[in-house]
């Protein structure tokens, strides 16, 4: 029901935005406006949203709940989690050694064992993206704020 | 017609042509052949390296990666019972038993003459019917492109699995999120609340790569592959009335394929399960389908390439995506500033004529890559999920990075993973998701220039017959899809849930 819910709190902000919208003044050139339009499709989807949501209900009464799995038990969630820190890493240490530290730590969550093997691919992965992206394709890869 | 295509294969045999299409035919087979990642995920995550390449370049590699994955799709299913893609599933049925039969060279050959005949007679078709319908389509104003988007738009969620109402919030989702930051008509600031990182809105790149790339890495990471095919494959040409009977099946697949792929909705995914059915319909012996028959093969591996190649004319001509991969070579377009539509053909005919040309090539290419080089496909399913996996997060990490130099990018295609992944697990489809974000500007600009031009009169939806006719095939499609899907099979409806 998680889904359910979020579209309808999407839908809503969107009802309520589309209407602050529709208030503003319209050019003569565009009847619509800004808001009408997000107001009108935002409805649709509230309107949606209620329905899967009634019917979620109406089924987990009947005992036919859609499959359960926990984020922050799963090996999804582990994942995610790692992936928000490595971004967070990459703004304050730059990519080096984020990435490093990522790769490493990352193939322990999809089954390496051997931290050996862990960190010869992990530095290895590192050293090929920095060549393809900040020397070949000349991205600007974070240097970091504490690097800097 | 004949000069632009002329003038498009010298320029498609130029060095640095020929070496895009290559690599995008070569990636396309490898993904197709990996059931870890999907031609969707891998065009997804390659996006923001093209940006570097000319349009030109870029859209040829792409391409080569879509109609590449379905050739290579086919190899795993049949020598593992392993679908590369979820439109080779079919292929399982018939493909796997005539490997356990001592026929695998047989399949794969058939399947690779297969691909190669409906994937020719795709860009052929694509070469006679784009222009035309690029030339009919020049007559259309704004109403009538608001109609269409609209058709397609429904099409697409309707076909999108077997849920609708899913498939709709999904879809409606889609188009909410791509109205955040600046309103195109007025300037104004939609649904950005402030944040200075909103107001410029959602970049469609990051938002791929994490539903589809980092989305298919979390889903996939939790399925092992270990197993390859270690047998012999046995003589490659089916010979005498095994040729005659794939080479007949192969064109009636080409066929289904190539009426299928104009349509928004009927993915490759969905198209396969319907050559397959007709084939056992049309068949003198259709108990025997599922025990190694040549035409089980044939049939679907011909239907989802000219299916895939199909999708083109509509994406040319009209600047309308039939599938999500179709979506992101239009978002691929919008970024390197080509018109999307009929002004294509006519503005950057050089442009188009050249990529079309490629197609002729591509083929050639991965009839050459698909035949000898088989049994070492088959053994890229031995790459650990515990390199793939991490190697396509990093991509995604750092081409989100990449987009704008924005660590913003980077949270946004995050974030977007696991909204993917999510959707996965519980069955949502995530094809109206992306189409809705993708399609969304266009049908909003479409439908407010129609009212502009009536002096904000919704009747002029209903004066015009063209988009009259599009409004009502829409809501027709919306009312008949339920009644659709519980025609089809359970098998069928999870590959197109899948998608």
């Amino acid at each position: 029901m998680t889904l359910e819910i979020i579209l309808l709190v999407m839908a809503a902000v969107g009802v309520f935005e589309g209407l602050r919208l529709s208030k503003s003044v319209l050019l003569f050139a565009d009847p619509v406006g800004p808001g009408w339009y997000l107001f009108f499709m935002s409805c649709l989807l509230f309107i949606c949203a209620l329905a899967l949501l009634v019917r979620a209900f109406k089924r987990r009464k009947a005992g036919q709940q859609q499959g359960n799995f926990s984020l922050l038990k799963g090996f999804a969630g582990r994942v995610v989690f790692l992936l928000l820190l490595y971004a967070l890493a990459i703004a304050y240490f730059g990519y080096g050694i984020a990435s490093a530290i990522f790769f490493v730590w990352v193939q322990r969550f999809f089954g390496e064992r051997s931290w050996a093997r862990c960190a010869i691919f992990g530095v290895a992965i590192t050293g090929c993206f920095y060549l393809v992206f900040s020397t070949l394709a000349k991205v600007p890869l974070p240097q970091g704020l504490f690097i800097k | 017609m004949e000069l632009g295509l002329l003038d498009g294969f010298v320029r498609a045999i130029s060095l640095m042509n020929l070496w895009y299409c290559f690599l995008g035919c070569l990636l396309g087979t490898i993904v197709g052949v990996l059931p870890a990642l999907g031609p969707a995920a891998t065009i997804a995550i390659l996006l923001p390296l093209t940006a570097y390449l000319n349009p030109t370049q870029s859209i040829i590699m792409l391409a080569g990666i879509f109609y590449g994955a379905m050739y290579g799709g086919s190899t795993t299913s049949i020598l593992m019972n392993i679908p590369g893609e979820a439109a080779s599933v079919p292929t399982c049925l018939d493909g796997y038993q005539m490997t356990r039969q001592g026929r695998a060279g047989q399949a794969l050959a058939i399947a690779a003459l297969g691909s190669f005949m409906a994937g020719t007679a795709g860009a052929l078709f694509l070469s006679f019917a784009a222009p035309l319908l690029a030339d009919f389509a020049l007559a259309f104003g704004p109403p009538e492109y608001f109609g269409l988007m609209f058709f397609s738009l429904t099409a697409l969620f309707s076909f999108a699995g077997s849920d609708l109402l899913r498939g709709v919030s999904a879809g409606l989702a889609g188009i909410l999120l791509s109205m955040v930051g600046l309103d195109i008509m007025s300037g104004t600031h939609r649904l950005a609340f402030g944040i200075p990182k909103l107001l410029s809105g959602l970049d469609v790149i990051p938002v791929l790569m994490g539903l589809f790339g980092v989305g298919e890495v979390l889903f996939t990471a939790e399925q092992q592959i270990t197993s390859v095919y270690e047998g012999k494959l046995g003589h490659l040409i089916p010979r005498g009335k095994e040729l005659v009977k794939g080479l007949w099946a192969s064109v009636r697949g080409t066929v289904i394929g190539l009426a299928t792929g104009l349509f928004p909705g009927l993915m490759p995914s969905v198209v396969t399960f319907i050559a397959y059915d007709i084939e056992k319909r049309v068949s003198k012996y259709p108990e025997k389908f599922g025990t190694g028959v040549i035409e089980g093969v044939a049939s679907p591996e011909a239907a989802n390439n000219a299916n895939c190649q199909a999708g083109f004319i509509p994406l040319f001509a009209l600047g309308i995506p039939t599938t999500p991969i179709a979506a992101m070579l239009l978002a691929s377009l919008m970024v390197y500033g080509l018109p999307v539509g009929p002004m294509l053909f006519k503005q950057h005919g050089d442009f188009a004529w050249t990529v079309v040309a490629s197609m002729y090539i591509g083929n050639v290419m991965l009839l050459i890559l698909n035949l000898p080089l088989v049994g070492l496909w088959a053994r890229l399913c031995l790459i650990p999920y515990r390199i793939l996996g991490p190697v396509v997060l990093g991509v995604v990490v750092v081409g989100a990075y990449s987009i704008r130099n924005s660590m913003f990018d980077v949270w946004t295609a995050i974030v977007f993973g696991l909204v993917g992944y999510v959707m996965k697990k519980w069955g949502w489809p995530i094809a109206p998701l992306i189409l809705g974000f993708i399609l969304g500007p266009l049908l909003e600009q479409h439908f407010r220039a129609s009212l502009q031009g009536s002096g904000g009169s919704v009747l002029i939806f209903t004066q015009r017959p063209i988009c009259t006719i599009f409004i009502v095939l829409g809501v027709v499609l919306i009312l008949m899809s339920r009644r659709l899907w519980s025609k089809v099979s359970v098998q069928e409806a999870e590959a197109g849930d899948s998608k």
